[in-house]
């Protein structure tokens, strides 16, 4: 029971980690990444 | 009715900060022109039917850079309501030529003069009214950093959009206020509506305007317009923009001429410059500062900080006045056994997933030191200083003045090293930076020198200074070669920067700088790291033992199986040993990591810092030539993998990364390769390795040695 419930949390992690660097993919794809925050792919120095 | 108010004006006259103050955003503030590169918008605190528009920071309306083109084109074709113009009043002269250009489109211009606190500490006095009646547009003061007078600012320039009255630009002083009226005459049609600054963008012969008005104009009218100039500039013996920016720089002389009361004393700032920038004491005082930084940040209060967050936070624990606070990993354990969770889970959950984020976390209290320091140099002016004194001698090798601090911090950890190259504002120099930075030996590489050193060269003194004195001949060869490829040539231009006044940055702005950078980092920690750790964890503890998968010791994993197989690239490095090659590996996982593998793989459970215990085992599987290799190619290859999710952040781009972890290994492959089959000749051995070493080391010497097609534009 105990790894079960367990499991389950560390997968909710790994999947909201995942998420998170799926969203961010796209980020900084216009811009390069450069030393600005960028309006266009919502990059944030 | 919806106003938009356009906040223009140059860089570093504190146009963000009054951003900022008007709408209540939460932007980064900074010290450095190009901070903000793209338009930004805020409603204006309490007034929701104003917008603020913030503009990149411009010297003038020239088609030369983006910045400009972007401001001009936003202010000729979206025409806001009105302009508000922050002018920095330590720097009248410079900031008023944007205003008589701004003044010229047509639009109500407010003009906002900032810092006037500070001009008037060094005594100057600035009659408003004097300059209002030349500008002929309303002038207030204000101190966007202590939200004196914004409210003032802002209600002047809805006022000037309310009821716009038609500006009348100043007037041209001398021969050439007739020729503009001149073109304006020609240019009489309906359609112009900014005749005035259509009439001057012509006269200087802007490419883009005047691209932009061929289809307007009919050919009658260009040539007219174009004998005009030409008369003008046969007259004056000068070409039509360098005409027209003496004769702004006249009128701009005259009205400061009017307004301004200058107190002849020696700024506070220039009293600085006279001993922080002077050609004896610059250096040492630049390397005494750099000394607070480092000793602090690095290897000071953030050491120690680390070490607590390692031992303590993610270790065993730690006491606090004599009460024992246990460690994460010691907590989350008795936890899982308590609820009774299968081995593996613990293990991914403790050996994995805690073990891997907390190894990157370690670092947050380091970074948020090493950034409150960047972030105080940045705000006061002096990293402006830093770039000035260093530049002239990065610069020859393809880096910038300001990458000194990366390499140097690097030296302590290449994790904030990589993300102090934030201050690096050139794209290509600061890729440059990340790129090499690693190179520098840092403090998780020095036991990886020590065992070497210990086990193969019986402690010699010169293998340590040796291993610096290559990762700085590798930044500087890879500076010098790499500046010579499409992908970072770029004309060298004469270096002119602006050294903006000292001041006292606040506090709030240099702990939200601290904060937003540190954020990052700590974002990243949880997430692409995370993912990272668990995938490290699964490779390094699941394998083949007895024909049967499961989990196994780590010799049998399947980092190891991987280390075995790519072993065979490594024979021309003279260790193509399993052992060696599945260390490199769990070093890309942490540099220190490589010296506890080699004791788990020659059968010791645990060995000292500089693995003492297999100092005897290692001179029997490596040559002191080989071993100095695998020293060379540890040294410079990828770094561990925490510093990669550094270039990973900094970059933000996957291409940039791989390009950045590829040529780090194969210039390490390159270098390791040539000294092992070179030194080799020198015992006697000659084969077809040592003719690819032989062509190699030229290539290398050609790439090194070659003209640069670089040109410097003056």
């Amino acid at each position: 029971m105990g790894t079960l419930i367990v499991g389950l949390i560390v997968a909710i992690i790994i999947f909201l980690a995942a998420r998170e660097v799926y969203k961010n993919r796209k980020k900084g794809s216009c811009c390069s990444g450069s030393n600005h925050d960028c309006n266009k792919c919502k990059f944030a120095k | 009715m919806l106003i938009k108010i356009a906040l223009v004006g140059n860089p570093n006259s504190g146009k963000t900060t009054l951003f900022n103050g008007l709408t209540g955003s939460n932007q980064y503030v900074g010290n450095w022109p190009g901070v903000t590169v793209e338009k930004k918008e805020g409603q204006l605190k309490g007034n929701k039917n104003v917008v603020v528009v913030d503009l990149p920071g411009i010297y003038s309306l020239s088609p030369y850079t983006l910045e400009e083109v972007v401001s001009r084109d936003y202010l000729v074709d979206e025409k806001p309501n009105v302009i508000l113009n922050i002018i920095d009043g330590t720097n009248l002269e410079r900031n008023l030529f944007l205003t008589t250009q701004l003044i010229e489109i047509g639009i109500p211009v407010v003009a906002a003069v900032n810092m006037l606190d500070i001009s008037d500490k060094r005594g100057d006095i600035l009659n408003l009214e004097k300059l209002s009646q030349a500008l002929r547009c309303k002038v207030v003061s204000i101190s966007a950093l202590k939200h004196i007078g914004i409210e003032k600012a802002a209600n002047l320039a809805i006022k000037a959009a309310e009821s716009p009255k038609k500006l009348t630009a100043p007037l041209f002083l001398g021969k050439i206020e007739p020729i503009i009226s001149n073109i304006e005459q020609i240019l009489n049609l309906d359609d112009f509506e900014n005749k005035r600054f259509f009439a001057v963008k012509l006269f200087e012969k802007d490419s883009i305007i005047t691209e932009k008005l061929q289809e307007k104009l009919n050919p009658q009218q260009l040539a007219q317009i174009s004998q005009i100039i030409t008369d003008c500039e046969l007259k004056l013996d000068d070409d039509s923009e360098s005409i027209l920016t003496a004769e702004r720089y006249n009128f701009i002389e005259s009205v400061v001429r009017e307004s301004l009361q200058v107190n002849k004393v020696d700024k506070l700032s220039d009293k600085i410059d006279k001993v922080v920038t002077n050609r004896w004491l610059a250096l040492p005082i630049f390397v005494a500062i750099m000394f607070i930084v480092y000793a602090t940040s690095v290897t000071g209060v953030g050491l120690l900080a680390t070490e607590w967050m390692e031992d303590g936070v993610f270790g065993e624990g730690w006491s606090l006045f004599g009460l024992f606070i246990p460690g994460i990993p010691v907590v989350i354990e008795n936890i899982l056994v308590s609820v009774d969770t299968a081995e593996w889970l613990q293990s991914l959950i403790l050996d994995g997933i805690i073990a891997g984020v907390g190894a990157v976390l370690a670092f947050v209290p380091q970074i948020f030191i090493l950034f409150i320091f960047l972030a105080f140099l940045e705000s006061c002016g002096y990293m402006a200083r830093i770039a000035f004194i260093l530049d002239r001698i990065f610069r020859k090798f393809g880096l910038s003045g300001k990458s000194f601090i990366p390499i140097l911090i690097g030296t302590g950890c290449g994790v904030p090293g990589i993300m102090a190259s934030r201050t690096i504002e050139s794209d290509k120099d600061r890729k440059m930076t990340i790129i090499t930075t690693t190179f520098i030996p840092c403090s998780a590489k020095l036991p990886i020198i020590a065992l070497i050193s210990g086990a193969l060269f019986g402690g010699a003194w010169w293998v340590a200074p040796s291993a610096y004195f290559l990762g700085i001949a590798a930044i500087i060869c890879s500076g010098i070669i790499l500046k010579k490829t499409k992908l970072f040539s770029e004309n060298i231009t004469p270096f002119i920067m602006e050294l903006p006044e000292y001041h006292l940055p606040t506090v709030e702005s240099i702990l939200r700088s601290m904060w937003e950078r540190g954020w990052s980092f700590i974002k990243k920690a949880g997430t692409i790291i995370l993912l990272a750790s668990i995938i490290i964890w699964l490779t390094s503890s699941f394998g083949w033992q007895n024909g049967n998968f499961g989990m196994v010791y780590p010799e049998y994993s399947l980092l190891s199986y991987t280390g075995r197989a790519i072993a065979w690239v490594f024979i021309p490095l003279g260790w193509g040993n399993w052992q060696a090659a599945v260390s490199t590996i769990t070093g890309l996982i942490a540099k220190e990591n490589l010296v506890g593998t080699f004791g788990i793989l020659f059968g010791f459970a645990e060995v000292a810092e500089d693995g003492t215990e297999i100092w005897a085992m290692l001179a029997t599987h490596f040559t002191t030539l080989s071993a100095y290799s695998f020293l060379i190619f540890n040294l410079l290859c990828a770094p561990c993998f925490a510093a990669v999710g550094a270039i990973r952040r900094e970059m933000n781009n996957a291409r940039w990364l791989f390009f950045a972890i590829g040529y780090q290994t194969l210039f390490a492959y390159i270098v390791a390769l040539c000294v092992y089959q070179i030194g080799s000749m020198f015992g006697g051995y000659f084969g077809v390795t040592s003719v690819v070493a032989i062509i190699l080391t030229g290539i290398f010497l050609v790439l090194l040695f070659k003209k640069s097609n670089v040109k410097e534009v003056i």
